[in-house]
């Protein structure tokens, strides 16, 4: 018997217990293959960068830029149904926005801010593994990152009102999912004292690369996104103090483009001398979700421009007015052509849809450009009642984009704050049809006069009558002060229960079932 | 394996048929069904020249009739596309040998043409296994085994779906050649030009036989597998005692080559369009090492018990790399290669690898003839886990009783052969089926801005990530009677699974991450039952023997504990869609349950008829069935979902769905249970019958309860897209007052195939799986032709299904939340196999 036991003790020592497997650990590290791993990265400035293009690639992803269009353009009074259908978008179109619609998702703004998140916390360290990686170096990437994440908050908040802030990446599943909201004004109050803290340390001028001077962030697109944040705070004081800072200054200065070149200058080729900001696409990554809204040249959109010249005659475009030429062209509907096709025919007044070839899905997309900033500081001293400044901050565009007319035509024209207002809400439009700016322009008027009535009635409306849409019901789906935002989508509400959906579009079945 | 050398050949053919199903519309029928769909939808006729059988509506639409002659035919395309499968199986074996060494060597050419036209596999096979004994403690196998496989298979593009849809999607008034004027077929294929006016998804059907016989999709798999196994006998082979060394080393290295190319033959669409000259590479090539070495021990102990102790050390690695490449517009249908010019629009590439490693420890003890106790460690360490998780121990415990070797069963010794009792634990254990998932990774896009790379971290990490444990508790009963003619055998069991390993959950996007790709999430339990009844010789009557077998077995599963996020994700609200089913997720209770609306026929009357009692028409009634009036007298329309974005007016035509709590719309509070898709049992029973040299053997395999909701039939009836219809839907309301059971035809419009109980079914069935008959000649006989052994066999499988479920096949295993769906179309394949085998 003792023999037996004897020879189990043997055996038991023999085949090896879990005292061996630590040995073993290093046998069972593999690492992927064809991924890097969070360790490996983070090394030297050139992983810092490689990051924070990521940032900038990530914006130019379809679902990224199809919001961007949705939420900017779809609903205001620039666009209606175009040649091709989508039913989340002409239910959109038709005002008729629940949950359900895949549009209300805000995962792609998100992702663009998780990778912010993960540059701002990991790139700090990166400086003592790398000695030839600067403070300023660091500090211009930072600028970037922050301003990146800036305009991605600014634009959830316009559209949603209230949306979760998140500073802290997300790197793996110990942390807590579920945040809560936070009100827009704290928003922005956090993002503008955010950047107020990087706009000395962002990169001036790239000097010889103007693709990075206009596609990545300089110091004049943090004062362009400081200004409109501070526009849509209603501080006229702080905006027109920040459009004064780009329109004085002195390194790498912006100039209008002259009008005979205008619309090829700024929009075909990109990168023109008025450009702030232009997020930068090329033939291997191509601005799809633009030529699927707008058109290409295998398929016509799914908007067409709203038939202006029937709505107010002459009174909108005049008798010439260079961005009414390569914006849109009558082919049925008005087949919208501003980024996406061009023409070198300059027989304007006689130009058809014929004469327009589409380009090949690379144009690049304007955030800001210095257009924006004379007509923030005109909205903004037409609020402080400083009319003629107000009026020749307009006059800048105006008279660009009209060579038949004297310079300095409209001064003197208009003398009361409801004219000037509405003088520089129609320049806004004319000015920046089709680039995602008229809807944020509508929600801000409506937030100022704190009420639906004027916009909706003289301005909103006319979109859905011109598709034939019942007056009444638009009417009572439109006319709410809550009914401006997206609705939060369902499956976010589900999934985080710390969410509150806008009022306006609480359901039923919001209430939780088990 | 001693003794002469022996040569062996056997031949398998088998002949494969392909059961149509469910009967579908021919040309006239469906043009019809399609005319009445549309114009029911838009109150206006139907302008599409392809329903019209009318060359002027050719002429005005697209200003030619070309292509009139293609649209007036009666094509079957099922038939089309189907033909016999044959399959030839030989395979030649010699084997031989000494003392020393032995040997066995094998060859085998299996030729298959499948069911469907244009599938083709050719598969050579090569064994050589050898075993030299060194000396009478060790020995030495080497086993080598090499398989080349070369499919031919029909193409498809990922989402595409298989040619047997398709044919039963297209429609079947066109033609499958070009027919020129006359309406005769030339010898080019016909594709629907794009400028048609058909709907898109009709449109872009391909041409399932053009696709079977132009396009080509070649798949080469060769699979090399040596392994090298050693013996030792650390004592004396011929004592009572033993110990015995034993372990292996195998490779296995697999490259797949997969190569499809679709001819500009295959499609209407523009020359420069992604899917003409389209041509696909993708090589992979995988290797494994497995290694494994055990001690086997046995002592001599006295007569009343023995014990064996077995230990086993085993590790496996491996890796595989594959990379594939898309292009399109290849210059000519000839030149296929993946080298010629075109646009690439796919290059992706990667590599991954593995490596595990376990020790286990089993010991088993028998004493007294009749207590047996059986006990195993096991401990598992693998690569898919972070270094806290990695190790997961495994134990298990069995314990056997021979009651019937006790003293107080010792009046039954002369019926009773055995009776035994069993009681086991166990743990096993489950991994997630990617690796690298503990690390934080980063991967590039792909694409740069400006020129600046762009890399992102691609996904959550996942810190805790842990093994899936299942511990089962089993308690079983064997019982065999009369010198062991007749045996039972009992089992019950009881397994819990926790960490149960959820894949691709998702998660608030305010993440940045969409989903995250396994989560441990909770805890399920498994509680079963199985009966087995099995006789050996039980009748034998002169030459004749017949013995029976026959099986019941059930289980249910229950969620004991469930991460909220994922109830979330599976607990969805009714998206008002037609056909779906909402399921749920609850703790406590077994899943499978399906939920839907109540089916209650067809609106007869567009307005409701107060003279006619019995006549039905879309109005809201209480709940005494008395149609509800409004202020003026007239009856109130009823509605589905009023007051949201699907609101919907039901008309004369349209499925009656119940209005169960009386609220005059249809919405989803009048979902209710529709029954659950787990069974009473199932199991299976059969019989062997033997007489001289003859040997019949029947199986049949059944199931009694469970619900499945028949979606093939869903398909096949909701008149609501273009895809040719099952004749059921001749049947179809077409006029007020018809009495129906079928709606009325509605082009993408309507509510009318809603997930109700109209298309759950029954999934009871009875299943003749298996008939074969055995003969073996007399070696007398033989010995004059020289032959040692010849054998020949008929097998005949699925002969035929007892059931009431009228879809495909009602033998459908449910899915990840336990409903069974029936997504079929066409039903099983029955075959007969013809076998011959020869030795000398």
């Amino acid at each position: 018997m003792k023999k037996i036991l004897y020879k189990i003790g043997v055996l038991l020592s023999v085949v090896p217990v879990a005292t061996l497997t630590s040995s073993c650990d290093d046998w069972f590290s593999i690492m992927p293959q064809s991924e890097m791993v969070a360790d490996d990265f983070w090394r030297d400035e050139q992983d810092v960068q490689s990051a924070v293009g990521a940032c900038y690639r990530a914006m130019e992803e379809d679902g990224f830029m199809r919001r961007l269009l949705v939420w900017g353009e779809l609903r205001s009074d620039n666009v209606i149904k175009g040649f091709t259908t989508d039913t989340d978008i002409d239910r959109i179109q038709e005002a008729n926005i629940t949950s359900a619609n895949s549009y209300a998702k805000w995962g792609d703004f998100y992702t663009v801010i998780n990778y912010c998140n993960t540059v701002i916390k990991n790139a700090p360290a990166v400086r003592e593994r790398d000695v030839d990686f600067t403070e300023s170096d660091l500090n211009h990437l930072l600028a970037e990152v922050k301003t990146i994440r800036a305009f991605c908050y600014f634009t959830l908040v316009r559209t949603f009102n209230n949306v979760p802030y998140i500073e802290e990446p997300y790197v793996d599943d110990t942390r807590a999912f579920t945040v809560a909201q936070t009100p827009c004004e704290a928003v922005l109050d956090t993002l503008i004292r955010d950047l107020k803290s990087v706009e000395n340390l962002a990169v001036t001028d790239y000097n010889d690369r103007i693709a990075y001077t206009r596609g990545r962030v300089t110091q004049k697109a943090v004062w362009a996104l400081i200004a409109d944040m501070y526009l849509w705070k209603n501080d006229y004081d702080n905006c027109v103090a920040y459009c004064d800072k780009v329109l004085k200054a002195t390194t790498n200065p912006l100039a209008l483009v002259p009008s005979a070149s205008y619309f090829n200058s700024v929009f075909t080729r990109g990168n023109s001398d008025e450009s702030i900001w232009e997020l930068q696409f090329d033939t291997n990554t191509r601005n799809s979700a633009l030529s699927s809204f707008y058109g290409n040249a295998s398929s016509l959109g799914l908007l067409s421009a709203l038939d202006f010249e029937s709505l107010s005659g002459d009174e909108f475009w005049g008798t010439l007015d260079m961005r009414r030429i390569g914006a849109y062209a009558q082919n049925g509907k008005n087949a919208i052509m501003k980024y996406v096709a061009f023409t070198y025919n300059t027989d304007y007044k006689k130009l058809s849809f014929r004469d327009f070839v589409y380009g090949s899905e690379d144009g690049h997309w304007i955030i800001y450009r210095l257009a924006d900033i004379y007509l923030m500081k005109a909205e903004a001293l037409a609020e402080m009642e400083l009319f003629s400044e107000a009026v020749d901050m307009v006059s800048f565009t105006y008279d660009r984009a009209r060579p038949e007319q004297e310079e300095g035509s409209l001064k003197g024209l208009y003398n009361s704050l409801s004219e000037v207002r509405n003088l520089v809400f129609d320049e806004r439009q004319r000015e920046f049809l089709f680039e995602g700016k008229r809807y944020f322009d509508i929600v801000r008027r409506i937030r100022r006069e704190g009420n639906t009535i004027n916009i909706v009635s003289n301005y909103l409306l006319r979109k859905y009558v011109a598709m034939s849409l019942d007056e009444n019901t638009i009417k009572s789906k439109v006319n709410d002060p809550d009914a401006i935002y997206m609705p939060i989508h369902e499956d976010e509400l589900r999934m985080n229960t710390l969410l509150e959906q806008n009022r306006f579009y609480k359901t039923f079945d919001n209430i939780s079932k088990n | 394996m001693t003794g002469p050398t022996r040569v062996s050949y056997s031949y398998r053919f088998s002949r494969h048929n392909q059961p149509k199903g469910v009967d579908l519309l021919n040309g006239d029928d469906y043009t019809m069904l399609m005319k009445q769909a549309y114009f029911n939808r838009n109150q206006q006729d139907c302008n599409i020249p392809e329903f019209s059988y009318d060359r002027s509506q050719f002429i005005s639409a697209y200003g030619t009739a070309q292509d009139f002659e293609n649209f007036n035919n009666n094509t079957d395309w099922v038939d089309g596309v189907t033909q016999y499968g044959y399959t030839h199986d030989h395979n030649l074996s010699v084997s031989g040998g000494g003392d020393k060494a032995k040997f066995r060597v094998s060859l085998g050419y299996y030729k298959q043409s499948g069911t469907v036209i244009g599938q083709d596999m050719k598969r050579f096979s090569n064994r050589m296994n050898l075993e030299y004994a060194v000396s009478s403690r060790l020995k030495f196998f080497s086993e080598l085994s090499i398989t080349y496989t070369d499919n031919d298979k029909n193409y498809s593009d990922g989402s595409d779906d298989n040619l047997l849809n398709i044919a039963r999607k297209k429609m079947p008034n066109l033609s499958v050649f070009r027919q020129d004027r006359y309406g005769n077929n030339t010898d080019v294929y016909f594709n629907i030009a794009q400028n048609s006016q058909l709907d898109d998804a009709q449109k872009n059907l391909r041409n399932p036989i053009a696709i079977a016989k132009l396009a080509s999709y070649q798949q080469t798999n060769m699979r090399i597998m040596p392994t090298l196994r050693l013996q030792y006998d650390f004592l004396d082979p011929a004592s009572e005692a033993k110990l015995r060394y034993s372990g292996y080393v195998k490779f296995d290295s697999e490259n797949v080559k997969d190569t499809k190319f679709l001819p500009r033959e295959t499609t209407s669409k523009n020359w420069n369009d992604g899917s003409v000259n389209k041509s696909y590479s993708r090589e992979s090539e995988a290797m494994s090492i497995y290694t494994a070495h055990d001690l086997t021990w046995s002592p001599k102990l006295g007569d009343n018990h023995s014990l064996l102790v077995y230990g086993k050390w085993e590790m496996d690695m491996s890796n595989s790399k594959f990379q594939e490449f898309e292009r399109y517009g290849l210059p000519s249908t000839v030149g296929t290669d993946i080298g010629m010019d075109g646009h690439l629009t796919q290059f992706n590439s990667s590599k991954s690898e593995g490596r595990n490693m376990a020790f286990m420890m089993q010991a088993h003890y028998f004493f007294l003839n009749r207590y047996v106790v059986d006990f195993t460690a096991r401990w598992d360490g693998s690569t898919r886990f972070g270094s806290g998780n990695r190790w997961g121990f495994f134990p298990s415990a069995s314990v056997k009783w021979l009651l019937s070797e006790e003293k107080f069963f010792d009046f039954a010794d002369d019926w009773m052969s055995e009776f035994a009792l069993r009681l086991g634990y166990g743990v096993t254990g489950n991994r997630p089926d990617y690796e690298y998932l503990h690390y934080a990774r980063y991967n590039s896009f792909g694409s740069n801005y400006i020129d600046l790379p762009a890399i992102k971290p691609s996904s959550l990490q996942l810190t805790n990530l842990k093994w899936e444990r299942s511990t089962s508790y089993n308690l079983g009963v064997d019982l065999s009677l009369f010198d062991w003619r007749y045996r039972l055998v009992a089992n019950v069991y009881h397994r819990r699974t926790e960490d149960l390993l959820f894949k691709d959950q998702s998660i608030p996007s305010t993440a940045g991450f969409g989903s995250i790709s396994y989560i441990n999430a909770g805890t399920m339990d498994n509680d079963g039952w199985e009966l087995e009844f099995s006789t050996n010789k039980m009748v034998q009557a002169g030459d004749w023997t017949v013995d029976l077998s026959l099986n019941f077995s059930n289980y249910v599963n229950t969620i004991v504990k469930l991460d909220e996020n994922v109830l979330h994700n599976y607990n969805k609200d009714f998206d008002r869609n037609n056909g779906s089913y909402l399921t749920r997720f609850q703790v406590d209770n077994s899943f499978g349950s399906i939920y839907g609306f109540r089916y209650k026929g067809v609106y007869q009357y567009d307005k409701y008829q107060p003279d006619q009692p019995q006549a039905t028409a879309p109005i809201v009634r209480d709940e005494h069935g008395n149609a509800v009036l409004d202020g003026k007298g007239n009856a109130i329309p009823l509605y589905y979902s009023y007051g949201t974005t699907s609101e919907y007016r039901f008309r004369g035509g349209d499925a009656i769905y119940e209005d169960i709590n009386h609220d005059g719309t249809i919405d989803e509070l009048d979902i209710v249970y529709l029954g659950n898709s787990n069974p009473k049992f199932d199991g299976g029973f059969g019989t062997t019958i033997r007489w001289k040299r003859f040997t019949l053997n029947a199986f049949f395999n059944y199931r009694v309860g469970g619900k499945v909701i028949n979606y093939g039939r869903m398909y096949a009836e909701n008149m609501y897209n273009t895809e040719n219809q099952s004749v059921a839907t001749n049947w179809r309301w077409r006029k007020d007052g018809d009495l129906t059971e079928i709606p009325r035809a509605l082009f993408q419009s309507g509510y009318n195939w809603l997930g109700s109980d109209r298309f759950v079914e029954d999934g009871s069935f009875l299943r003749f799986k298996q008939l074969t008959l055995n003969y073996s000649f007399e070696p007398k006989l033989l010995k004059k032709a020289h032959l040692n052994t010849l054998n020949l066999s008929l097998t005949l499988n699925n002969l035929f299904t007892v059931t009431k479920y009228t879809g495909a096949d009602p033998e459908i295993s449910p899915n990840n939340v336990g409903v069974s769906e029936d997504k079929n179309r066409t039903p099983r394949s029955r075959y007969f196999t013809f076998g011959l085998t020869i030795g000398i």
